[in-house]
């Protein structure tokens, strides 16, 4: 399993820094979080909507790494993209987590591939639009993360209640640092 | 899959639960089953996993074990539970038949200390819902079935901080695991295993 050096001190030095807005890193137990998700899945695709400076995607890489799976992120920051590259590279995790750059309401209608598992964390007045836009890509089993859902509940609350008001969904608030939705498709 | 029967007995079993809370059960007669928000985490985490052999430490009357079967019914897995109260078999028994599961989900009948060393089966997921006492030598006894990337769910770490606190603490601070509290209802020691042995 890995969270071999490389790894820990890129965490490190990510958290080290000071956050810096776009790309704002997830808390590193969130991070935790998703690492606990994704490390027992066997050839897992991971989609990650809004990929910021690399520390949720090193997360998400080191886990599915051992088991052969795979990160696909998105980001359309010009300042993230350049530090997510490096981040991931000094990860040494280049080969497990891909990005594609652009607006993810425009990349995203163009992937043709199938996700377990969805990490949604990008500009939050998008994020109905693009949950639409992933559903397309899931199937029933598929696992949908957004973060942000209780921090900024004034904006989330109507995602998290659609969610939970969907039949074809079971989906329940995780309040864990900022809140995550954890929503699972039904059919 | 949650289908009507699943959501049919899951829904029998929420309305029980509440009624014993009502008349004041001890807790030793009740369910003492998990909230319906933490039946759903468990359901997340299991669903979009392929082949997910799932160990329930504790499975009461069934509600968390009906979450964890319908999760793998997805891309295949099983759930294989342990519990020693001859009452509480013999609903978990009729439940997870009302909820079409019995395909799914098997019960290991017996104290979990004598149960759990003699099974031989390799698990990706542990979910710890037992006596507080022995979450510590349960989960030393489960670590020697789980391979790297394996997770472990221990509940009530909040709930039980006072016996459980040192728990988790013991999982953070264990450089062979990654480990995290879930704030979610009781609490949630997520830990995931990175190396064979501690």
């Amino acid at each position: 399993m890995t969270l071999d050096k490389r790894v820990r001190d890129v965490l490190a030095r990510i958290e080290g820094e000071k956050p810096r807005a776009p790309g704002i890193p997830v808390e590193p137990t969130t991070g935790k979080f998703l690492f606990s998700v994704c490390a027992p899945q066997s050839e897992c695709a991971v989609l990650e909507i809004g990929a910021g400076r690399g520390y949720s995607t090193i997360w998400l890489a080191a886990a599915v790494r051992h088991l052969e799976g795979r990160v696909l992120s998105l980001e359309r920051e010009p300042s993230c993209i350049q530090d997510w590259r490096q981040n991931v590279a000094d990860a040494g995790l280049e080969d497990r987590a891909e990005l594609v750059e652009g607006d993810a309401r425009e990349t995203l209608s163009r992937i043709e591939d199938v996700f377990q598992v969805v990490f949604l964390d990008a500009a939050n007045k998008f994020y109905e639009e693009l949950f639409q836009l992933a559903r397309g890509k899931l199937r029933p089993g598929a696992l949908v993360i957004a973060d942000d859902v209780v921090l900024h509940a004034d904006q989330l609350a109507a995602y998290s209640k659609a969610r939970q008001a969907d039949r074809t969904l079971v989906s329940v608030t995780v309040p864990l640092d900022r809140g995550l939705e954890l929503s699972v498709v039904l059919r | 899959m949650l289908d009507e029967r699943v959501r049919a007995v899951l829904e029998r079993l929420e309305a029980e639960d509440a009624d014993e809370r009502e008349h004041g059960l001890p807790p030793a007669e009740r369910a003492r089953q998990v909230t319906r928000a933490t039946g759903e985490f468990l359901f997340a985490l299991v669903a979009p996993q392929t082949d997910c052999e799932v160990l329930e430490i504790g499975g009461s009357r069934g509600y968390s074990t009906i979450w964890l079967g319908a999760g793998v019914r997805y891309f295949g897995g099983r759930v294989l539970s342990l519990e020693n109260d001859p009452r509480k078999i013999e609903a978990w028994r009729r439940n997870v038949a009302d909820a079409g599961l019995d395909d799914w989900v098997e019960l290991l009948a017996g104290d979990a200390f004598e149960t759990l060393p003699a099974i031989d089966d390799v698990f990706d997921i542990v979910f710890l819902d037992a006596e507080k006492d022995d979450y510590e030598r349960l989960f030393d006894l489960a670590r020697t079935k789980l391979e790297p990337g394996a997770l472990v769910i221990a509940d009530n770490v909040l709930s039980h901080e006072d016996t459980l606190g040192a728990y988790s603490r013991a999982r953070q601070a264990d450089p062979t695991l990654v480990s995290v509290t879930v704030p979610l209802d009781r609490g949630m020691e997520l830990s995931v295993v990175l190396a064979e042995t501690s």
